[in-house]
């Protein structure tokens, strides 16, 4: 009797100890998805979205509106191109910035401007989401998209959608937040510009 | 069975008619059914958001005359009436104080014309590359020449100034100068 009674006790130990251990442990992977600033299931739903409407605003893809490439620079690129206008994502309406970022060894304008496809190495966003989204940098949405929608990682594997990259000291928003505008755009601002 | 009399008038007022109609022929830009296609243009550029309160904006950049201190310019493939062809959007921005930023926060006060190249069907005006040309005012009616002449359709073909005249000399031969290798990258 006194031995069943110590190996319930135990087993029942046991049994409690383990659910406790698996739920903390599910709390801390809930609490870190919940940390993760971007490149979670959840950003690149939203990125693939965003994409599509970009598509159709003939923003991204094939056939979408040029313009005269100007020169740029690190990270972007040597060679830009910006656009930006409203759209629609989710049912959200806000303002959108699309920079297409040109690279490579002989690039000039003039390539770019006849051939793009060969130079083009990255679809920089900037979507203004709704409030409080991310309060503290101006509810943007940043993505870094791969010329044909996919998106592009971090040297850590993380995908670059989302709040990027939200409390490190490189990235998006830690660059961006030195705009002298204060609203994380450079080309909005007189200082800009201006130069 | 015809009296001479109206066997003449007959005959002069063919005449007449054949001698408008070649002389509406001949002008080359600013007739009704050029302004007509530039209306046409106009609304869909429109729905491409490519001119408007609500058009796509794009980076502005230094320009020059006769367009102005400050342009945006835009490209894309659009069908107009059936057609469907490159058209290049060129935003020209003016006034005193002007600079690239006043003009992104304030793009209203300075925008003074919008200046549009659409490639039309082949046989157009083969000598020119089939171009349409316009300038519009930001409301989508259309700028006159110092004569008057509404500035749309080959503008100005035949004479030794305006649009054809000028983007001739792009070293392209597209008649477009911002894809040519020697305008960019000076």
């Amino acid at each position: 009797m006194k031995k069943l009674t110590t190996l319930l006790l135990i087993s029942l130990t046991v049994l409690v100890s383990a659910c406790s251990n698996n739920m903390s442990s599910d709390s801390v992977a809930k609490k870190s998805m919940m940390a993760m600033p971007f490149g979670t299931s959840m950003d690149t739903d939203y990125a693939q979205q965003l994409w599509q409407a970009l598509n159709n605003a003939k923003l991204a893809g094939n056939g979408a509106i040029e313009t005269v490439p100007y020169k740029g620079q690190p990270p972007h690129g040597a060679v830009l191109e910006t656009f930006s206008s409203k759209l629609s994502v989710a049912g959200h309406s806000g303002v959108v910035y699309v920079k297409r970022n040109y690279r490579g060894k002989d690039i000039t304008r003039s390539r770019v401007a006849n051939n793009r496809g060969k130079y083009l190495k990255a679809v920089t966003v900037m979507f203004k989401r709704e409030k409080g989204y991310d309060p503290e940098n101006k509810d943007w949405f940043w993505a870094k998209y791969k010329p044909d929608g996919s998106l592009h990682s971090n040297p850590k594997g993380m995908l670059l959608a989302g709040r990027v990259a939200k409390g490190m000291n490189m990235g998006c928003i830690s660059c961006h937040r030195a705009a002298p505008g204060g609203d994380y755009l450079f080309n909005n601002t007189a200082a800009q510009l201006d130069h | 069975m015809q009296t001479p009399i109206i066997r003449s008038m007959m005959v002069i007022s063919l005449s007449f008619i054949l001698f408008s109609a070649s002389a509406l022929a001949e002008k080359p830009f600013g007739t009704p059914a050029t302004v007509n296609y530039s209306q046409a243009l106009w609304s869909v550029l429109q729905s491409e958001k490519m001119v408007g309160p609500n058009s796509i904006r794009s980076v502005p950049y230094t320009g020059q005359a006769p367009h102005g201190k400050v342009l945006q310019t835009t490209y894309q493939k659009i069908t107009v009436n059936g057609h469907t062809g490159q058209v290049i959007v060129k935003k020209n921005y003016g006034g005193k104080d002007i600079t690239r930023s006043r003009v992104v926060n304030n793009p209203k006060k300075y925008l003074k014309a919008i200046t549009v190249m659409f490639k039309r069907e082949a046989g157009y005006d083969p000598a020119n590359k089939d171009w349409f040309w316009v300038k519009y005012k930001p409301d989508g009616s259309l700028h006159k020449n110092p004569k008057g002449m509404l500035l749309a359709g080959r503008v100005a073909k035949g004479m030794p100034q305006g649009c054809i005249a000028c983007h001739r000399g792009a070293s392209g031969g597209d008649y477009l100068f911002n894809n040519s290798a020697s305008q960019l990258d000076r």
